[in-house]
């Protein structure tokens, strides 16, 4: 069984195709990198797998759980990390954790040991607002994987961080799919999708245009041996601008 | 397995709530709105004190024509008015917003006093004034009365204690709209304030990944307000303990109020996306659906007839009557059925919108 099964998904909103007629499967355990440039569907897709968002029409499975009509034995085996730092900054960390044990029906030891796990044990009774950047987006992990979930979403890890934490987070992801568990990752650094995901899908304008593994796209859509993964993203992607930075 | 399924879930509401609970402690703009509500309450209730202080106001009933009513209108140490019944005069004496004394004259008084006679008055004191407020002032008047006899008199206040009947204006309608308007605000401040800080700060999305759904979000959310509505209520029904004459009613206002306000601003709270659209819709919900309603029903405003035949269905106006019979001694059942399920009704409905709303929220 694949862990997640996504079979011609389409999102409008509004009369706006958001997602259009997407496809494409996600082995246990793999690394799967979910790229596009901003506003082409990458969070409308988490967010419909997570169960939080009804598709317009077509089906998707994550561990065999229908997104639409079995979210309640989905959602725990799914953890999500989401682009925003969304933690409750008047409460500590600690507090944090525990509230989403009690959601999870996680015990309060399992949250010691997480805290433990992405270092966060020795502050874990401060409020989160002294936190920096970097300790929110441990918390952050901390709680999508609190209650041990058998595939992580994870939507841009590492942004805005500084590059000593972004390094730790992207070691911290490869440690998981070593162990596992299966990321599905959205990221705008191209570097660290090569650099992680076995396979990784573009997106643009609601449509996946690529998949397959990084060296797999860059043999395909490059033309040396100097073409990086960025490139492909670029060439996929871009847009033709007039003005100043027109090429 | 059933079973296991409810206590899951009743687990989930109860983490929300307690969450909310415990976060609303820490967050200043809930604290602030709370303390800005009790400071008007209390403000209401220190009015009179500060502006208190003249001479005692006594309403006299006077059976015959004695000439202690002219004296006593005539002293500058007393403010006296004389009016036709006893009824009249519970019903000035209930108005009063300070303590305020009725006293009956007897037909005969003047032969009685002429004759040497041994004088007692019969002298009514409103239902929320104090043991000793009341002799207090019973012993001021009492002091006025023998001195503009000439002579020794006692008032009797044994169980003269007087309730405003239902249809009269005193501070017992102001205490009624005073707490409906205090759970109002209470209830569309705070509750929808828990939605919109888990919107801004998009921590719903991360409750809405975890096992719970978004049913159960209202749910902690309602149980959280509702808490926040009781304790205010609480301390509200405690300055206005002297006017509740039955405090079932009481608590039971309290209770439909606060079910009320809270489904009011939960509605609020799936409805509006950020903090300045909420203050906008309160402040234009608040005034034409909850203040008007309720002090033209109370003031019997020159409306047309249409006009207060509508102002009686507004659910305010039917919580406001709540608190009105809670402070009078006469609620017959007939008098508050129609307000209960005004305001249950209205709060099941709202309830029931929300629940529509939240489950088309994911489509």
């Amino acid at each position: 069984m694949n862990a997640i099964e996504v079979r011609d998904l389409t999102r409008d909103y509004n009369g706006l195709r958001a997602l259009d007629h997407i496809q494409f499967d996600v082995a246990q355990g793999e690394v799967f990198g979910f790229l596009g440039p901003n506003g082409a569907g990458k969070t409308t897709t988490i967010r419909i797998l997570t169960g939080q968002l009804h598709p317009t029409s077509g089906a998707g499975r994550v561990m065999g759980c229908d997104v639409v009509t079995e979210r309640d034995p989905l959602k725990p085996q799914i953890g999500v990390v989401f682009e925003y730092q969304n933690v409750y900054e008047r409460l500590t960390a600690r507090d944090n954790l525990l509230f989403a044990a009690q959601l999870y029906g996680v015990d309060a030891q399992r949250v010691d040991e997480t805290l433990a796990q992405l270092g966060l044990a020795e502050r874990a009774r401060d409020r989160v607002k002294s936190y920096s950047n970097g300790m929110k987006q441990r918390l952050l992990i901390a709680r999508a994987l609190l209650h041990q979930p058998k595939v992580l979403f994870l939507d841009e890890p590492t942004r805005g961080l500084d590059p000593n934490v972004a390094r730790d987070i992207r070691a911290f992801v490869a440690d998981l799919a070593r162990q596992g568990v299966t990321v599905f990752l959205t990221t705008h650094y191209m570097e660290e999708a090569d650099r992680l995901c076995q396979r990784v899908a573009i997106l643009d304008h609601g449509r996946i245009v690529a998949l397959g593994a990084p060296a797999q796209l860059r043999a395909e859509h490059g033309a040396g041996q100097d073409v990086t993964l960025e490139d492909v993203f670029v060439k996929l992607t871009g847009r033709q601008f007039e003005g100043p930075f027109a090429e | 397995m059933l079973s296991n399924t409810i206590g899951r879930r009743m687990r989930i509401v109860w983490a929300i709530a307690a969450k909310d609970i415990l976060d609303g402690i820490r967050n200043k703009v809930l604290l602030q709105t709370v303390v800005t509500v009790l400071f008007m309450i209390v403000f209401y209730k220190a009015l009179p004190i500060v502006t208190g202080g003249g001479p005692p106001q006594v309403t006299v009933y006077d059976m015959g024509n004695s000439t202690l009513t002219l004296d006593l209108q005539a002293s500058p140490n007393v403010e006296a008015r004389r009016v036709s019944s006893l009824e009249d005069m519970q019903r000035f004496v209930a108005m009063g917003g300070t303590p305020e004394i009725g006293l009956v004259i007897p037909a005969g008084f003047d032969a009685a006093l002429a004759a040497g006679e041994r004088l007692g008055l019969d002298a009514y004191v409103q239902h929320w004034v104090s043991d000793s407020a009341a002799e207090t002032l019973a012993g001021r008047v009492e002091a006025e009365v023998a001195a503009l006899l000439g002579r020794p008199i006692h008032l009797n206040l044994d169980a003269h204690w007087v309730y405003p009947p239902l249809d009269s204006i005193g501070p017992h309608t102001w205490a009624a709209f005073s707490m409906t308007l205090m759970l109002v605000l209470i209830g569309m401040g705070l509750t929808p304030q828990l939605m919109l800080e888990e919107k801004r700060a998009h921590t719903l999305e991360a409750i809405l990944a975890s096992p719970a759904s978004s049913g159960q979000v209202v749910l902690g959310k309602a149980i959280a307000g509702l808490l926040y509505c009781l304790v205010c209520g609480a301390v509200v029904l405690a300055f206005n303990a002297g006017m509740i004459v039955q405090w079932a009613f009481a608590i039971l206002a309290i209770m439909c109020g606060s079910l009320l306000a809270v489904a009011v601003g939960l509605l609020f709270g799936v409805s509006i996306e950020v903090v300045q659209s909420l203050r906008m819709w309160v402040s234009a919900v608040i005034i034409p659906v909850f203040v008007l309603p309720v002090v033209a029903s109370f003031m019997a405003m020159d409306l047309p007839r249409v006009v207060n035949a509508a102002v009686r269905w507004f659910p305010s106006v039917a919580l406001a009557r709540l608190f009105l019979l809670s402070m009078t001694n006469q609620a017959p059942l007939a008098e508050y059925g129609l307000d209960l399920a005004l305001t249950l009704g209205t709060a099941a409905i709202l309830l029931a919108v929300v629940a529509w709303r939240v489950r088309r929220s994911d489509r």
